[in-house]
């Protein structure tokens, strides 16, 4: 089986289902001050050492969560403030963690300014800042886009934000960047980002939010206060061992060799003429967007899948709810019902990608509409 | 405390000299819906079944089990009591207490097989009338046309005491097998599931067939086809899953035939396929999800194209029902939830635009004789596969 829909989840790394497996009997509450309990919050804060090391932040600026969508909500919900400003700026294309929040926000009386693509998937910071006004509480970019890879301005934007909204602050759903390309978060002066584990080798179920010393996050979710009150709930030692294991793997030298792959991927399938690639060059190098004309993305998905041979048309979410594809059409791609996205990962090998560049060419060859 | 099972069967009361006959489909169809080791006995008395559950048996799941099987009108738990009229009076009332709940009103009927009882049967009634209006003081009686009845029945061993309103109603119609065996044509929608339990339902013992066309429809497309295939079975029993690899014939009649005439050709070729399945199998009719109207296909000019395709007798039991009327059935059955699952939609790839309402069966056959349609037909039925389905 060639799998080539990383950006859906990945398989999970040997050395973290040992570290898992090592981690199994410590099963006491962290909260719990006996010694159980001491031994469980000893590797909970080990796990959130490791992971605060990967964005060079303090490591009382990392809270556990249950992944990526609830990081996405959290945040969301949990810092647009209507005292602080009645305005939240984000973007056409986030993901419907982000993006359903928005709907929610936006039925409660707050005014969503949703920015759009360029051509090839990218937003940019120019656009962003004119949608930034003095009413402005909440601004939530994604950092690389899960269908096409298109890497946003996060970098600079904060920089641009505190001349046009002092107050405002700035979320960034970066669970397709961590680990992926450089993402240092305080550097940038991200005030709250999501992380998920699942992305990158780690175990499903648990997912991070970077938030900033002094950044107040008040959390939609009420219980024991534990991760700073943000996140109440028995903290999920086992997976956060699995996630920090799944940290440590990070190489962001990976990215190069996954670029080539892409490069290949991408100029072997081009090569058949009629294929549209949806997106540019500032985009991860771990996701490939293309559309075949001619044939449905649903169709080249189902042909793969039977050579054994994974990957998805649009993204998993929107797949499941059979909607064509919001970024797609809000980038005015061409052929967005041609869609395939390859996503990859630094298991695959140049190996695999040759073969699926044959499979591809050979259904293409065989279900393209004359 | 001990129960058993009281079933009334419905249609088959009606039959003459052969009621024996259904009673032995009944009875073995009601065997077969059972979990083994479930129950000690079955018997049949008077037109009543009586199930009695194996020791530690769930009687719950037994009860859902038998209200799925045809020819079955309700299914009660029954309580078993010494034969004492105290004990009869006391444990009855205590037992049908929570079916009274939601009523208003009752009467309680009597009946003695042994005349020898202690009491009558209008003692009986008036007696246990008594003890529940005293356990329920919500309840009046009402001889005319109570919210439920209360049975008492005084047998030779032992006495049966169970409220009506706790009977649970099962699908009427015939036994499973009584009826003739017949090849349902099963989409992934929501007609053909309710078209093959509707069949069912008159006796007919079903075997399946199911067309895909990979890549166009998803491996998940045929899981759930699968999966709608289970959920009828748990009415009718095990049957056969025939599939039929259909991509190859799909593309020849799009590549060849003219786009307004693509699915009325690719139906005549389904019923053929269907057809010569159904032979091979001593089915002596096809079954199919059609309703006048709904779609071009549909149509009754449509549905004669269709038919001519074949020799075979074709049952559509959904013709003059509206979506909504099927809709609901689906949803009693349990196929609905399944049949809107959204995997179809690569189909559209072979959706003419504006498909023919008014077809003539001579354009058809014209447009059909760009395609060796016996060959593509063949061809299909060789390469038909099949799975057993069970409930």
């Amino acid at each position: 089986m060639i799998y080539l829909d990383n950006s859906a989840t990945t398989p999970l790394a040997p050395e973290v289902i040992e570290a898992m497996a090592a981690s199994f009997a410590l099963f006491a509450n962290p909260s719990s001050t006996h010694a159980c309990g001491r031994g469980a919050k000893k590797l909970l804060e080990a796990s959130r050492a490791v992971i605060a090391a990967a964005m060079s932040v303090r490591e009382d600026e990392v809270v556990f969560t249950s992944g990526g969508t609830e990081s996405d909500n959290v945040a969301v919900f949990g810092v647009a403030n209507k005292k602080r400003g009645r305005r939240v700026v984000t973007t056409q294309v986030e993901h419907p963690a982000v993006s359903r929040a928005m709907d929610a926000l936006e039925e409660n009386g707050f005014e969503i300014i949703r920015v759009a693509p360029n051509r090839e998937g990218n937003v940019v910071l120019a656009d962003i800042c004119k949608a930034i006004n003095s009413d402005t509480s909440l601004v939530s970019v994604m950092h690389v886009n899960n269908e096409t890879g298109a890497i946003m301005p996060i970098e600079r934007l904060k920089a641009e934000m505190t001349k046009l909204a002092p107050r405002a602050l700035l979320h960034t759903d970066a669970v397709q960047s961590f680990g992926h390309v450089p993402f240092t978060p305080a550097k940038w002066g991200v005030d709250i980002a999501s992380i998920s584990s699942h992305k990158i080798h780690g175990p499903k179920g648990i997912g991070a939010l970077y938030v900033a010393k002094g950044c107040v996050v008040h959390s939609p979710v009420y219980g024991g206060a534990q991760e700073r009150g943000i996140r109440s709930g028995t903290e999920n030692t086992l997976a956060a061992a699995g996630f920090a294991a799944a940290v440590k793997l990070i190489d962001l030298e990976d990215s190069k060799r996954v670029l080539e792959m892409k490069k290949r991927l991408c100029e072997g399938i081009m090569r058949i003429g009629g294929v549209h690639k949806n997106g540019g060059e500032n985009s991860s190098p771990y996701i490939l967007n293309l559309s075949i004309e001619g044939v449905p993305g649903e169709v080249m998905l189902n042909a793969l899948d039977a050579r054994g041979i994974c990957v998805s048309s649009g993204s998993a979410c929107a797949a499941a709810a059979k909607a064509a594809s919001g970024t797609l059409k809000a980038m005015n791609a061409p052929y967005p019902k041609e869609a395939v996205r390859f996503s990859l990962s630094r298991y695959n090998t140049l190996e695999e990608i040759k073969e699926t560049i044959n499979a591809v060419v050979q259904t293409a060859a065989m279900y393209r509409r004359k | 405390m001990r129960e058993i099972i009281l079933i009334k069967y419905g249609e088959i009361i009606l039959k003459g000299l052969n009621r024996g006959k259904f009673e032995d489909i009944l009875l073995r169809n009601m065997r077969r819906a059972l979990l083994k080791n479930s129950y000690d006995e079955i018997r049949v008395m008077q037109a009543v079944v009586y199930v009695t559950p194996a020791g530690g048996a769930d009687i719950d799941n037994m009860v859902q089990r038998l209200s799925r099987v045809f020819g079955i009108l309700s299914v009660a738990r029954v309580l078993v009591c010494e034969k004492k009229a105290e004990v009869i009076l006391e444990k009855g009332c205590e037992y049908v207490s929570a079916a009274l709940d939601s009523c208003k009103t009752f009467k309680v009927e009597a009946k003695r097989s042994d005349k020898t009882f202690e009491l009558t049967s209008p003692q009986i009634c008036a007696q246990m009338g008594e003890a529940i209006l005293n356990a329920n003081p919500h309840l009046e009686v009402d001889v005319i046309k109570p919210d439920t009845i209360v049975r008492v029945e005084i047998r030779d061993k032992e006495a049966y005491v169970y409220a009506d309103a706790a009977r649970i109603l099962g699908p009427g119609g015939m036994p499973t097998g009584s009826g003739g065996k017949a090849t349902l044509l099963l989409s992934g929608g929501i007609d053909s599931p309710v078209a093959g339990y509707m069949m069912a339902k008159r006796g007919v013992t079903l075997d399946a067939v199911h067309f895909f066309s990979p890549p166009y429809t998803s491996e998940a497309a045929k899981e759930k086809v699968i999966d709608l295939a289970r959920i009828l079975a748990r009415y009718t029993g095990v049957f056969s899953l025939y599939i039929v690899p259909f991509t190859e014939q799909q593309l020849a009649i799009r590549d060849n035939c003219p786009e307004e005439h693509l699915t009325l050709i690719m139906r005549r070729m389904m019923m053929a396929v269907a057809e010569k399945l159904a032979r091979q199998n001593k089915d002596i009719a096809l079954i199919t999800g059609e309703s006048l109207g709904q779609v071009a296909s549909q149509t009754m000019h449509a549905l004669a194209v269709t038919n001519d395709a074949v020799s075979i007798p074709i049952f559509r039991p959904l013709i003059g029902m509206d979506k909504e009327e099927i809709i609901s059935i689906a949803r009693k059955i349990g196929t609905f939830e399944t049949s809107i699952l959204p995997y179809e939609d690569c189909c559209t790839v072979f959706v003419p635009r504006h498909p023919t309402t008014r077809p003539s069966l001579e354009k058809i056959l014209e447009s059909q004789a760009k395609i060796p349609f016996e060959k593509l037909t063949e061809k299909a039925f060789m390469e038909t596969t099949w799975v057993k389905v069970e409930g």
